[in-house]
Formats: C-alpha cells, sequence, structure tokens
C-alpha cells in the first residue's frame, strides 16, 4: 500500500515537472530545438516521401477506391501514404492531422467535415511546418478562406463542380423529356449538397421543367423512400427525381418508391456518386444519369502534394482545382467505365510520372489544371485505346 | 467404515490463517455437531468439504476413496449436499429453478426446458419435506428469509445425500422451520446417512447430535459425546478457559436516571405498530421484546429515521428535536444497529476503517479536510475498544468471522460517541464470547448514562440485560415489565401471544 | 495476487512506452510528440474523472458523448456574441445535465445505465438542432486559448481538486460508501440522493469543461462532436484499472494512467504505421488483456 502511495507521488512530481518546468524550457530552447528539427527533415529526404491522409472511413466503396488509388500513385512514384480515419468527427480529424505529422508524414491531406475545422488543421500545420492540402472539398466561409490563405502551408484543394454537376443531370433529365420534376437531397449547410441543388434548378429553369417540390436532410434510403412516395402521390404529372447524394441510401430507397409504383421508365431519376452497380440500374431503367467516378480528386491533391514536397511547387500561391466527375446516361457507357476506369488505373504509371516536375521539367500548373479539367470517359479511352 | 475422512486441511485467506490442521471424521449414520466461536474456521471446513472452495493443503477421503470436489455439483455428484449460512438462492429465478440449479437436463427435450413438468416436481420436493407454503413458480426473491432457506433445505435433501451439511441455519428458522429441520435429520440418520450441523445454540447441539466436534483458531481441538455433556462444559471447550457462569446483569433492580432522553409518542405506522408510546431514560437498558413480526423491528427503523411513521412523534430531549430522518437521527446523538448486519450494517466491500469512521466523518473534518491519520487513529481505537480481531484496520469487512462484523457494526456508533443505541438483535448468529462482550459493553454504556434500547427475539436476554422490557404484540404494547429477580419467560410470552 | 493486480495498468502504462519507444526509435518520447498525446488526452482525463465519481458509487454515466457535443455547440454559439460567455456557458449545461440525470436516478429510482443512455440520445438531438445539423465555428481569436500553459493548468488544477476531494473529503467518503453498500452507507448517515445528485453534478461540470476545451481545440462545435466520447471513457477507464461494476474499489488514478494509455495508444499506433484498418483489432485486443488481467473475479462473485 505504502510503495504504491509512493509511486503514484512520484508519477504525480514527474507529470507536473513535465507539464510546467518542461515547458518552460523547452520555450527557451525554442530556437536550439528547430534548428535540431530540420536537421532531421533533411536527412528525411533521402528515404521515401510520406503522405498523411485523413480519410472519413476505409470501408465505404468510395473510400476504399480512394486510398487505393492513392497507394498506386505513391507506389509509382517510390513514395509511402499513411491512412488514418476520423469518422468525419471534428476532435478526430484534429488528432489525426496531429498524429499524422508526429509520425513524420513529410505532407498531410484531409477531406474536412466543416470549413470551420480548416483553421485548426491549418495552424497545426504551421506550426509543424508540414505541407497541407484538402481533397473534395472547397472553403466557403470568406474569413476561414482568408485565414487559410495567409499561411504558408497551405497549398490548396481540389473540388468538383458541384454546380456544373446538378446542372448537367438536370440538362440529362431535360434530355429524357421530363417536365415536372422534385429534388431529394441531404444535409442543409453542406456545400456539396448545397452547390448541386444550385445547378438542378440553373438547368431546369433555363430548359423549362417545374420543380414541383424539395426535401431535405435525406441521409438513408427509408426516408427517401418515404418522402419520394409522398412526392409520386401528391403529383400525378412528376416524371423526374433528382437525388441529390447522400451515398448509395436515398438513391436505392428512391428506386424502391418509383418501382413500388410501377412507374419505372416514367419517372426518370438522376444521382451523384454512383456504385459499382451502376451499369445494372441504367439497364433496368431505375436510373437515367448518374455522375462520379471522382475518387480521382484525392489523386490530383496528392500530385499537388508531391511537387511541393519534391522541392518543385508547382505554385508559389494557394491554389483550387476544380475537376469534373464522369457522367453516366447509357449501359454502354457504364460498361466502358468498368473497363476503362475501374479495371485499370484511369492514368498509367507514364502519366503519372509526367505530373511531377522530377520527370517532366516543363510540367506547370495549368497542364494540371487542364488534366484534371479534362478528366472524363472519353478522355480515359481516348489516351489509354 | 468412515463415510467421511478429512485429515490435515490447511487454508489461508489473503493474511488469515482460517484452518490449520483441521481434521475431522465422521461415521455413517451419525449427526455430528459443529461448534466453536466466530472466526473459528467451521464455515471455511464444510466449504472445502462441499466443494464451494479448496483447500490449500491436505486430503479427504469419502467411503476410503479420495475426494476432491472442484465445485457445489462436484460435491452433489458424490451426494454432498449444504445448506450455507447466508444467502445461497439466487434472486430472479423461481423457487423451481432454484431448487434444481444445474439439474435442468432433467426437465429438458429437445433444448427447450419443460417448466410445469419442473414446478410440479418441486412441487413433489417440498411437500415430502413438509413445506407446504411455498409455491413452485414464485420469484424466490419475493419469500421470507426463513422459506429461502427452507428451499435451500429441501435443494441439498432431494439429491438423497449420504451427508448432508447444515451450517448455521436454525437462527433464521421459526419454531415450525426447526421441527422441519430435526425431524429430517432423523430420518437421515434413520436411513444410514450422516449430518454435519453447526449452530451457536448449543442446547440445539447437544439434544439432536451424537458427537461434537470442536474448533478453536481453525484448528479441530476435540471431539466429543454429546451424551452427559451440558452446556457450560461444551462451552469451556470452545473458549479454552474457565467462563463465568452467567454473562447477563448482576443486578436484579432496574436502575436510571430521572432524566428522559428520547421521547416516543403515539407513534403509529399503519400495519405495523399502533400507539406506542414510551420514555428512554439515561442510563437506562430498555428492551423491545415480542414475535418476529410484532411490528418492533420497524419500530426501530422509524426511531433511527429510517421509516417514516403515519403519525406520532419522536423527539430527542437534546433540544426537544423531533426526528424525522435518518440525518438528523444522527444528528441528535442515535445510533443504529441493524438486524440484518451483511446488507445493513456493514459496507462489506470496505475496510474496517472506513466502516468505522463513516458516521463521525463530520467531526474528525477540519474545513472540508479528513485527515488520514485522524482517521486511522479514530478507527485503531474503535477496534481495539472492542479488541475486534483482524490481520489491520484496512481489511475488507467481508473477510471478518460474524461476530468480529458485528463488532465493526457497533464501533462505528462507539467512536461517533452516539448517546442513544438502539440495537437490533444484537447476537443474532454470534457466538459465546462476542456475546458476553456485547453484554458486557451495554453495562458500561449504562453506567456512563447513555441509553441502550435493545430489541430482540431472546426473552432470556431481554431478562438478562433490561432494566425494563416493552412488550408487543400485533404492533401494540401489551405490557412493561420491570427488571426483577423472579421475571420468567412464561411470565413474558403470555402477553407475547 | 491483489496487489499485483492494482499495479496492472502500471505495468501496462509502462510496457506501452517501452514498446512504441523502441518501434519508433525514441519518437514517442520527443518532447514534441508528448505534447501531443498531452493535446490528445487532456479532455479524455477530465471526463474519466469526472465518471470515476460516478462510477465510485457503482452507478454508470453514458450520456458524456452527447454532453460534450451539446456543452460545445452551447460553448461556440455564445461565443459568437461574447467569448467569455462561452467557458460558464459549458459548464452551466454540464451542471444542468448533470443534476437531472442525478435527480431522474436518485428520485425517480431509474437505473443509472438507463437515464444516462436516455439523456444521451435526447442531447444528441438537441446537439444536431443547436448546430443546424453542420457545425458552428468559433471566433479565430479563442484558438489561441488551445495553448499548452491554459490546458496544462486546468488539468492539473482538476486533478489536485478531484484527488483532494475524493481522498480526503466526506464527500469521496460518503460516494464510495454507497458504492460498497448502499443501504449500509445509508444506515450509517450518508445523504444517499443528495451524494448521487452531487456526483452527476461533478461528473457533468466536468464534461461540459471537456466540451468547451474540445471545441477550442478543433475550433468547431459539430453535431457529430463527442459520438462516442462515453465509449472512450469506459475504455480508459477499464483500461486504467477501475472495475466495470464501479464500487468502492473505484479509483482516481484510474482515469488518469487509462486516458494516458488510450492517447498513447492511438498515437503510438499511428507513428508505428500500423494500417488503420488494424488499429481498432489491436485496441480490442489490448482491452480484452486489460480486463482479463485486472479483473477481480472473486470480489464480482462475492457482490453478486
Amino acid at each position: 500500500m505504502k510503495q504504491h502511495k509512493i509511486f503514484c507521488l512520484v508519477l504525480t512530481v514527474a507529470f507536473s515537472l513535465m507539464l510546467f518546468g518542461g515547458f518552460s524550457l523547452f520555450a527557451e530552447q525554442a530556437p536550439k530545438a528547430e534548428k535540431a528539427e530540420k536537421v532531421e527533415k533533411v536527412e528525411k529526404a533521402k528515404g521515401p516521401y510520406l503522405f498523411g491522409v485523413s480519410i472519413w472511413s476505409d470501408s465505404g466503396p468510395l473510400s476504399k477506391k480512394v486510398i487505393s488509388n492513392l497507394r498506386y500513385a505513391a507506389g509509382v512514384l517510390g513514395a509511402e501514404v499513411e491512412v488514418a480515419v476520423d469518422g468525419f468527427k471534428p476532435d478526430n480529424q484534429v488528432s489525426n492531422i496531429e498524429n499524422l505529422i508526429a509520425r513524420g508524414c513529410d505532407a498531410v491531406m484531409i477531406c474536412n467535415c466543416t470549413d470551420a475545422v480548416v483553421p485548426k488543421i491549418v495552424k497545426l500545420a504551421d506550426e509543424a511546418g508540414v505541407p497541407l492540402a484538402l481533397y473534395f472539398r472547397k472553403i466557403n466561409d470568406p474569413e476561414i478562406k482568408k485565414y487559410a490563405e495567409s499561411s504558408p502551408y497551405f497549398i490548396g484543394n481540389v473540388h468538383e463542380d458541384e454546380v456544373a454537376v446538378g446542372y448537367n443531370l438536370g440538362s440529362a433529365l431535360a434530355d429524357k423529356g421530363c417536365r415536372n420534376a422534385v429534388i431529394i437531397n441531404y444535409n442543409k449547410g453542406d456545400t456539396t449538397a448545397e452547390n448541386r441543388y444550385k445547378g438542378y434548378k440553373k438547368a431546369f429553369a433555363e430548359k423549362g421543367i417545374a420543380l414541383l417540390g424539395e426535401q431535405w436532410d435525406i441521409l438513408d434510403a427509408e426516408p427517401a423512400a418515404n418522402a419520394a412516395e409522398s412526392f409520386i402521390a401528391a403529383f400525378p404529372e412528376l416524371d423526374a427525381i433528382a437525388v441529390g447524394g447522400g451515398g448509395g441510401g436515398p438513391l436505392s430507397g428512391t428506386i424502391r418508391a418509383v418501382k413500388n409504383h410501377n412507374k419505372i421508365g416514367r419517372i426518370r431519376i438522376t444521382a451523384s456518386d454512383f456504385g459499382p452497380d451502376i451499369a445494372e440500374s441504367l439497364k433496368n431503367k431505375e436510373v437515367a444519369a448518374m455522375s462520379g467516378g471522382h475518387w480521382t480528386d484525392p489523386f490530383f491533391t496528392f500530385i499537388l502534394l508531391y511537387n511541393y514536397v519534391d522541392g518543385t511547387p508547382l505554385s508559389k500561391k494557394v491554389e483550387t482545382i476544380t475537376m469534373q466527375p464522369i457522367y453516366l446516361t447509357s449501359v454502354s457507357e457504364a460498361q466502358e467505365y468498368m473497363k476503362w476506369c475501374m479495371d485499370q488505373p484511369p492514368y498509367n504509371d507514364e502519366e503519372i510520372k509526367n505530373m511531377t516536375v522530377r520527370h517532366n521539367s516543363s510540367f506547370t500548373l495549368s497542364d494540371l489544371r487542364k488534366i484534371a479539367a479534362a478528366y472524363s470517359l472519353q478522355d480515359v479511352i481516348k489516351r489509354h485505346k | 467404515m468412515s463415510l467421511l475422512r478429512v485429515e490435515n486441511i490447511d487454508k489461508t485467506f489473503v493474511t488469515t490463517r482460517a484452518l490449520k490442521n483441521a481434521a475431522i471424521i465422521v461415521e455413517e449414520g451419525e449427526i455430528r455437531g459443529l461448534v466453536g466461536e466466530n472466526g473459528s474456521g467451521k464455515s471455511t471446513l464444510v466449504s472445502i468439504v462441499s466443494g464451494i472452495i479448496r483447500p490449500d493443503g491436505g486430503r479427504m477421503f469419502k467411503n476410503e476413496t479420495a475426494y476432491a470436489p472442484e465445485s457445489v455439483l462436484d460435491a452433489g455428484r458424490e451426494k454432498i449436499g449444504i445448506v450455507v449460512q447466508e444467502m445461497g438462492t439466487i434472486d430472479g429465478l423461481t423457487v423451481a429453478a432454484n431448487l434444481f440449479l444445474g439439474e435442468e437436463r432433467l426437465f429438458k427435450r429437445f433444448g427447450l426446458l419443460n417448466t410445469a413438468n419442473m414446478n410440479r416436481r418441486s412441487l413433489e420436493v417440498l411437500h415430502r419435506y413438509g413445506i407446504v407454503n411455498i409455491q413452485p413458480d414464485a420469484d424466490i426473491g419475493a419469500l421470507t428469509f426463513e422459506d429461502r432457506k427452507l428451499v435451500e433445505f429441501a435443494k441439498a435433501l432431494y439429491i438423497d445425500p449420504d451427508l448432508l451439511i447444515v451450517d448455521e441455519t436454525t437462527t433464521a428458522l421459526s419454531h415450525h422451520g426447526r421441527e422441519i429441520l430435526f425431524s429430517e435429520l432423523k430420518r437421515l440418520k434413520k436411513k444410514k446417512r450422516s449430518v454435519i450441523f453447526i449452530s451457536h445454540d448449543l442446547g440445539e447441539v447437544i439434544e439432536h447430535c451424537d458427537s461434537v466436534t470442536v474448533m478453536k483458531d481453525g484448528e479441530t481441538v476435540d471431539t466429543v459425546s454429546t451424551r452427559g455433556l451440558n452446556e457450560h462444559d461444551l462451552k469451556e471447550l470452545m473458549v479454552g478457559r474457565e467462563l463465568q457462569h452467567t454473562y447477563y446483569r448482576e443486578d436484579t433492580e432496574a436502575s436510571y436516571e430521572e432524566e428522559v432522553i428520547l421521547r416516543v409518542e403515539n407513534l403509529t405506522l399503519n400495519g405495523a405498530y399502533y400507539d406506542v408510546s414510551f420514555e428512554l431514560h439515561r442510563g437506562e437498558i430498555l428492551g423491545i421484546g415480542g414475535l418476529t413480526n410484532c411490528g418492533m423491528h420497524l419500530l426501530g427503523k422509524t426511531l433511527f429515521g429510517l421509516k417514516p411513521a403515519t403519525s406520532g412523534s419522536v423527539e430527542v430531549s437534546d433540544g426537544n428535536k423531533r426526528i424525522t430522518n435518518y440525518v438528523d437521527a444522527i444528528a441528535g446523538g442515535i445510533g443504529y444497529l441493524p438486524k440484518n448486519r451483511d446488507q445493513e450494517g456493514l459496507m462489506l466491500l470496505s475496510s474496517i476503517r472506513e466502516n468505522i469512521c463513516l458516521p463521525s466523518l463530520s467531526s474528525i473534518q477540519k474545513r472540508g479536510f479528513i485527515s488520514p491519520s485522524k482517521e486511522r487513529k479514530l478507527a485503531q481505537y474503535g477496534a481495539e475498544q472492542l479488541s475486534i480481531k483482524m490481520s489491520s484496520i484496512n481489511q475488507l469487512c467481508l473477510y471478518l468471522s460474524g461476530g468480529n462484523k458485528q463488532k465493526v457494526a457497533l464501533s462505528k456508533w462507539l467512536v461517533k460517541d452516539s448517546d442513544i443505541l438502539i440495537l437490533d438483535c444484537p447476537t443474532r448468529g454470534i457466538d459465546v464470547a462476542v456475546k458476553a462482550s456485547i453484554y458486557g459493553l451495554m453495562q458500561e454504556l449504562k453506567k456512563e448514562g447513555k441509553a441502550v434500547l435493545v430489541i430482540s427475539e431472546e426473552l432470556q436476554e431481554l431478562i438478562g440485560v433490561s432494566d425494563r422490557i416493552i412488550v408487543l404484540k400485533a404492533g401494540r404494547v401489551k405490557k412493561i415489565f420491570e427488571r426483577r429477580k423472579d421475571l420468567t419467560e412464561e411470565e413474558i410470552i403470555h402477553f407475547m401471544i | 495476487m491483489r496487489g499485483f493486480k492494482r499495479i496492472v495498468p502500471y505495468i501496462g502504462l509502462v510496457l506501452i512506452i517501452v514498446l512504441f519507444s523502441a518501434l519508433t526509435g525514441g519518437k514517442l518520447l520527443s518532447f514534441r510528440n508528448l505534447k501531443l498525446i498531452f493535446n490528445q488526452a487532456v479532455v479524455l482525463i477530465i471526463g474519466c474523472i469526472g465518471v470515476t465519481f460516478v462510477m465510485a458509487q457503482g452507478s454508470l454515466d453514458l450520456s458524456q458523448g452527447s454532453l460534450l457535443g451539446i456543452s460545445g455547440a452551447m460553448a461556440a454559439t455564445f461565443a459568437a456574441i461574447t467569448p467569455g460567455l462561452s467557458l460558464p456557458l459549458a459548464i452551466l449545461t454540464g451542471i444542468a445535465v448533470g443534476m437531472i440525470n442525478g435527480t431522474l436516478l436518485a428520485f425517480f429510482k431509474i437505473p443509472s445505465f438507463i437515464v444516462t443512455l436516455c439523456v444521451l440520445f435526447v442531447l444528441r438531438g438537441l446537439t444536431v438542432i443547436a448546430t443546424h445539423s453542420g457545425s458552428i465555428p468559433l471566433p479565430f481569436a479563442m484558438l489561441s486559448l488551445d495553448n499548452f500553459r491554459i490546458k496544462a493548468s486546468i488539468l492539473v488544477t482538476v486533478i489536485l481538486a478531484a484527488y483532494y476531494a475524493y481522498t480526503y473529503t466526506s464527500l469521496g467518503k460518503n460516494m464510495r460508501a454507497i458504492g460498497s453498500g448502499e443501504t449500509s452507507a445509508r444506515y450509517s448517515g450518508v445523504p444517499v440522493e443528495r451524494m448521487k445528485v452531487l456526483a452527476y453534478l461533478i461528473s457533468g461540470l466536468l464534461c461540459g469543461l471537456c466540451g468547451w476545451l474540445n471545441v477550442v481545440r478543433t475550433g468547431a462545435a459539430d453535431s457529430k462532436t463527442g459520438l462516442l466520447f462515453e465509449l472512450d471513457i469506459l475504455t480508459a477507464l477499464v483500461l486504467g484499472g477501475m472495475p466495470l461494476t464501479g464500487g468502492s474499489s473505484a479509483k482516481l488514478q484510474s482515469a488518469i494512467i487509462g486516458g494516458l494509455m488510450l492517447a498513447l495508444l492511438s498515437n503510438g499506433m499511428v507513428l508505428v504505421g500500423i494500417k488503420a484498418e488494424l488499429q481498432q483489432a489491436v485496441k480490442g485486443v489490448i482491452f480484452l488483456l486489460a480486463v482479463y488481467l485486472s479483473f477481480e473475479r472473486e470480489s464480482v462473485v462475492m457482490i453478486k
């Protein structure tokens, strides 16, 4: 008992010393410590570069594809990828970035769950002197955007043109002759959902489709099915349902409702983030058009970071790269997509190497922008045929 | 041929040596008594024989073949059954489920338990032993302590044991329960089965057993035949020294001060007791007697503020404070020793120190700070005052013997310096030596001018220690006796029933 | 054997430190990384300390996860008005929730497991509403409050105050007495109901403080903030040697040791480069081992 107490006491004292004494000691020696760190970093450059990736999950189809694609690209360039799962929770995102930096990552990238967490993450990167970039995301809040851009270590972000996604899918509905549509969307306030909504509305307005109703905050199959059934019952003239996103759940719920009312083919559905069963859905006429295949987005973030880490940054400013997802409107297109984008990498080893200044000294930011903007099914087929 | 032979058994709990070279031989068809002070190792020994715990060393033989049970079920297979001292049934199960615990396969068909069948069998078993007031499908938790004991008893009997062990059960049983018990023991003997019977009631042991084994400090001291044995000799064997003939008070007249310290007026708790009024004086030992369900136990709880009365009042003279809850009661100088020691009197998973100091925390704290050394001193003082047998004041109460547990439960009110002590069955399940010290303590408190209120089911005890005895019948005060030389049990019983 | 079990958590802590130090070539114990572990552990440790008071009484508090969320949301909402309001409001939220928990348990006699589980759900709903299903950013200026010294002072103050209250005052002793035997404690004069409410109040207060610290750390209050935090707390406490049934043998050290261990584990596994897919499994195995080694089968059997 006595020993136990003494042990605790020692522990407490050590702990307090570490907290107070240690810190002030460290504060005085700060410059020295920094120097030591720099030495370490130079040495490190000899080994393979390590890229830290914080991702929401490691089990969904999208996240799995993102991870495997990044690992592939890193392998081509002789680099390594460290993945940490954050569940889209701010505290985990902060912890992940901290841990990845501590792991010795040469650069970190994250799909931030909210704009609000960005300042803290940027601050962490700043303090550690580690470059940081976002994937799948754009900073909407002007104040936070300004704060992030003032940081020397914030490199930039890659995101989809979600307004264009909504616009293209909305146009696809018009092409199929739809006149009366509703929108089922996920979280109000989420940048992606809001932008797709804007795109749809724009397309509907231009092409003369009436927007009969809209339903938000739908994240699962069940509520989506309920919403769709209500719409079908309320508007007999309904011939189009646009599903904003939210993974596969809302889409499958919507399809189920339409099926139940025997309106497959008469009510057309568009959605985003297609999965592996896209060909089947198109064949059964369950969906009219879908967007997806944007798992290459983090790959472009990775290319930005790689060139920076390698000492040949593509830009001295904070850069935003916009890319296009792939649109599929027919079975044959879906089969082509499977063949050219899923079964083999959309960018082969040669092409990946050519996106680095190390292997292609004339490569510039505008080249990268062009590649990202050109990404489409036809683009991949053209390059690899 | 001996039925059971136990040799050189040793057992140590943490730091306490519970058994040293214990040995016992039980013959076929013999009822063997097992007596000894609290903590002498009786329960430990029978727990080992019945597979509840395992010995550190030693050997056992049943019918001259080696016997080393790994569990109670193991022992059951060898036809050795036990009724334990504490609660041996499992709450939340029905009577039938408890009865056939571990034997469910008898009623299983295609993996399903045939409950109706099991209940029917249970009813048969219970009736066979003359237990007619218990329904097999009742939740065992809803039964009285006595009924639960009887179920345990039936459970031990229905396996038709070669050896039945009954550990200190009779204190929990009523007259009727005891009758069932002893008639079954006789029947077992007739069938050439054997019994080990543990009890603190030495008269009972001498009456019903063929021979008695005496234990002291973990050793089996002696085994004697009960023929011609008297209680006093047996006590001497147990304590190992000459006993005073009586441990009750020697004076034969009531004596107490004028000053009233606790006043009870027209106290009524519907369904328990009605219109109870009395005054407790300084220096008085006031006994309350009656049948178990006469309301006296609940009365004790009301006096301590635990069970609000329907009407009437309890007042402490010190400032004429009315007692309505237990916090006030303690502040008013009342201490309470509950009947159910293990569930209400003690925190078994806390140390002796924590138990003793708990009510006194407010008096040893200084601006919110409780000094560990003060706490230690207080506990040490309390433990020494009652000479509690322990390895240290930091020992958990769980590992104490019954008598020492009772001493700890008492000690917390002594160190608190309570003026009024309400003792509910203070000597229940306790050996003679501790009993004597508790009686001595009551007299000392009396001398100091404190007041003691003893609630007891044992009339001999009430007569022996009280200045006055209040007799309750069906919740009403029937008679108040003053202490006098020729007061007899018969005289009191007359008013109880 | 009991003595051995008591030091199992310490041995575990030392083992984890030694193991990960070796695997990371000493990187684990670099000052920068220690600071990091501290950063990640401080909220967990404070949360654990609060729950220890509840568990000492043999009850559970599962409402922590959502309480962290709602107190954070309160802090962020009011920080937008006046930054000075954020801390008091987070703590007040915690106290209010603690009082509700305690009252439902002590006076309405609903088991603590049920009460706090229901409160967990209700508060999660409120958090989603308060954050408008999204998140509330904190004013930039407040990010500077996520400062090592401030957090260290808060942690040390909380540890010392809690240790004092738990060990040297009638408050702590009464609470442990309830955990050892509620009826017996009552019969010895412990105001059981008041103590129960107080324990939840302490737990809520500290969790409110955690909510504020967490918001300041991440710069945002999110609808998902604190999700599964209550399980992290339980895991940490068990790693620290706390019996899952709680009771008088609950020790405050468990909160500190356990919180540190869990933070060390998460950090160490990333440092070593254990695949994300494997990290959960490794944690599970270590947890199982901790329970196996420190579980006191004997006394649990004796409890019931």
